[in-house]
């Protein structure tokens, strides 16, 4: 017995289950090869299974006969002897390896592309002849419903074959316009680039506005207005009348001019142009402004099937009733804003919305720049402290003294180290973190102890020279005396002399502070004294301000009678009647 | 689609200068200029009415199709008599020449509209009288009788001068068009 009849015989227990399978099986490839070469469901089985585990032919694979057995649901045996007969067919390849077994596909000679489209064209012709058979099923079908049922389809075709044409029409442009290097031409480019919409469609585009007015739709047989829909929704004009005229016209052109009865007829006027759909039961007319672009035509089309399958019935025994066709107006709506949609904008507002645009690139590009900035400085930041505190961790004590400053992807080291080995380990450190491409240590190898000693000596040095330089100017401000008449906080002439001399002996050193003191005449009463003493201070740092002083180096000391007596720093100063000034350190 | 609940379209014909533009004229919203007559043969307008159906008023719009001078557009007639539910056929009471068209006329339109409904309008009454009629049968009413039976349809002596006649013979057309009640709301 042929052993493909022997695999007949065993697959018999199964054999419902797996034409139920196989004809569920939805791969191009794999049907294919059963029509080829009219596989048995066991072996068709097995074949899927092996396109599956070589992701459809692409990969060989190593596997056990168990395994593929398993998943096509079938005894090892029968999965064996369906490997020996998909190898007899010379589909596969395969080579036994203990208990494994290499299979891979052998080539054919169609791509797995012509499968596919082959596969994809054999459904579509299924479905055609189903639909064919359904309507032989039925035992009458009057020829205006078989053309009723038919007209949306043959619409589509025809719509689609027009597409077709303009679509070469386009490509033709398009090979022309590709060597065209002007700057409008990139612009172009790019919008194609884009939007993946043809770089010539771009154009016609760009260079074609236009936008619907108003769509009438009118039954042809009575001329009647069914639907009505316009851009501006203007009810100026009486539709009906505007209708009725249009299908007078319509007649006279079509008897006049003995014009076929195809589906599309224009008339021009000016800038607009009125363009004719046809129907089985109404004819749509359509005022466009402007050019309309390629696919126009098709969406008008799949307009009128629209309303053509919708309204099919009432349309075929009109009798003048309009409740009939409620919401007729509803579907031409939407085509008329959905096409316009675009344009209409455009039309009056091109390069003002050109404008906004490139405005809203450049403020995005602008926001953008300075986000990643900020992001970039916080980053550096964040990175840099991070290292110094890995540095201060790692290394000892009195071996480094650096700043380690990141800018992008470079660390820049520099400050000093006690050796060769420390500027390493720092590098070494700086590198740990990842990001940063290079390091340039500009850290100076010294003997740091001596550095740090130095320091030393060098801060208390300054300090020292600072106690002169206090000293220095307090001398000199005692030396001022700033006296105002009796009775007067004014700043005179004199009084300005002495704050000039005041603010030319502080404005060298501005870490010198200073107290304002008023030493009074005890005549008179406390009150008079202290509302006295504290005018007078006032009017001296205020003249102080206003030369440049900062005011927060002048502190005017609480008024007191008795100051001279019971603060010992002002004992020298007993026979002193005036405002002085003392040098300090800030408190 | 606007606020009526039916629409019709109804032919008028009849020969040169009988009167048919007068008539539209008379009651119909006009919005197109007469220019059209000589240019392309018709010009379209609009009458609105309101019947009385059952109790319950009915919006109609009769869009009144006047085909122009017969004589220079016979070959457009047919096809504007495409899809007419009713026709108002013209006569002129001054030149009895024009009832004789009336025959071939309402032949035409029958042949295109079999199931149409129609009504004749003996125009320019008012430039007639019962006197002008004693020769054939006495009154102008006498006269023109015989042709409801004739066409199998409504009949009427109108004037678009005073407008006698003119509304309720639109009215008995919409009314034989729609099957409405017989009386106007």
């Amino acid at each position: 017995m042929p052993k493909s009849q022997q695999n007949q015989k065993k697959l018999s227990k199964t054999e419902v289950g797996l034409v139920r399978r196989v004809g569920q099986i939805d791969n191009p490839i794999l049907r294919h090869f059963i029509k080829k070469f009219s596989l048995n469901d066991g072996d068709s089985m097995i074949l899927g299974v092996i396109l599956d585990l070589t992701d459809q032919m692409k990969t060989p694979i190593k596997t056990t006969y168990r395994s593929i057995a398993d998943s096509a649901g079938l005894q090892i045996v029968e999965a064996y002897h369906s490997i020996q007969s998909l190898h007899r067919n010379r589909i596969i390849e395969y080579k036994p390896s203990g208990d494994y077994v290499h299979i891979s596909f052998k080539e054919i000679d169609e791509s797995i592309e012509e499968i596919s489209l082959a596969y994809r064209n054999a459904k579509k012709i299924k479905l055609l002849e189903e639909q064919v058979a359904h309507i032989n099923r039925r035992k009458y079908v009057p020829a205006d419903d078989l053309f009723d049922i038919m007209y949306p389809m043959i619409g589509r075709l025809v719509a689609a074959k027009i597409a077709e044409a303009l679509r070469l029409m386009v490509d033709y442009i398009n090979e022309r316009l590709e060597s065209s290097l002007s700057w409008r031409m990139w612009l172009y480019r790019i919008e194609s680039f884009r939007t993946k919409v043809p770089l010539a469609e771009i154009i016609l585009r760009e260079s074609l506005p236009y936008y619907i007015d108003e769509i009438f739709l009118i039954e042809k047989k009575t001329s009647l207005l069914l639907g009505h829909s316009s851009r501006t929704g203007g009810e100026n004009i009486d539709k009906d009348l505007v209708g009725g005229m249009m299908a007078a016209i319509n007649d006279f052109i079509r008897t006049s001019f003995k014009a076929g009865k195809s589906g599309f007829s224009e008339l021009h006027f000016e800038q607009s142009k009125i363009m004719i759909a046809e129907s089985v039961y109404f004819y749509a007319a359509l005022v466009v402004n402007g050019a309309p672009d390629i696919g126009f035509m098709e969406a008008v089309s799949e307009l009128v099937s629209t309303v053509h399958v919708l309204y099919r019935r009432q349309l075929k025994n009109f009798n003048g009733s309009m409740a009939e066709l409620a919401g007729i107006e509803k579907p031409l709506a939407e085509f008329i804003e959905k096409t316009n949609a675009p344009r209409a904008a455009d039309s009056g507002n091109r390069h003002y919305q050109k404008l906004k645009i490139a405005g809203a690139i450049v403020l995005a590009a602008l926001i953008g720049l300075i986000t990643w900035k900020g992001y970039s400085c916080y980053r550096d930041s964040r990175l840099e402290s991070l290292i110094a505190e890995r540095i201060e961790t790692v290394l000892a004590p009195y071996t480094h003294d650096v700043e380690v400053d990141i800018d992008g992807d470079t660390a820049m080291v520099a400050g000093t180290v006690d050796s060769r080995t420390t500027a390493e380990k720092i590098s070494g450190i700086i590198r740990e973190n990842g990001g940063l491409k290079t390091v340039e240590n500009n850290a100076v190898i010294t003997d740091y102890r001596s550095v740090l000693r130095l320091r030393d000596e060098m801060k208390a040095l300054d300090v020292k020279l600072q106690m002169f330089q206090l000293v220095a100017v307090r001398q000199d401000l005692e030396k001022i005396v700033i006296q105002f008449p009796a009775g007067s906080a004014r700043v005179d002439e004199a009084q300005r002399l002495q704050i000039r001399r005041i603010y030319e002996i502080l404005s060298p050193y501005p870490a010198i502070h200073v107290d304002i003191v008023a030493f009074n005449d005890p005549t008179g009463g406390i009150e008079v004294n202290r509302r006295l003493a504290q005018g007078r201070m006032e009017a001296v740092s205020g003249s102080l301000k206003g030369m440049g002083i900062n005011g927060d180096r002048l502190h005017i000391m609480d008024f007191s009678p008795n100051i001279l007596e019971s603060d010992p720093r002002f004992a020298e100063f007993r026979d002193r009647r005036g405002i002085m000034l003392f040098a300090k350190f800030e408190d | 689609m606007g606020d009526s609940d039916f629409k019709y379209k109804v032919v008028m014909l009849g020969d040169i200068g009988v009167g048919k533009t007068s008539l539209v004229k008379r009651f119909v919203h006009d919005i197109f200029d007469d220019l059209y007559l000589t240019t392309i043969g018709v010009k379209v307008s609009k009458k609105n009415l309101v019947l009385n159906d059952d109790g319950s008023a009915k919006k109609c719009d009769m869009l009144l199709w006047d085909i122009g001078g017969l004589t220079d557009f016979n070959v457009m007639i047919d096809q504007y008599l495409q899809g007419a539910s009713g026709a108002v056929v013209v006569a002129d009471l001054t030149r009895m020449a024009t009832v004789s068209v009336l025959v071939p006329l309402v032949a035409q339109y029958r042949s295109v509209n079999p199931d149409g409904s129609l009504v004749i309008a003996f125009n320019k009454c008012d430039l007639v009288s019962n006197d002008d009629f004693s020769a054939l049968g006495g009154s102008l009413e006498s006269y023109i009788r015989p042709f409801e039976a004739r066409f199998n349809a409504g009949v009427f002596g109108t004037s678009a001068k005073t407008g006698e006649n003119v509304e309720s013979m639109f009215t008995c057309l919409a009314r034989k068009i729609s099957g409405f009640g017989r009386r106007p709301a």
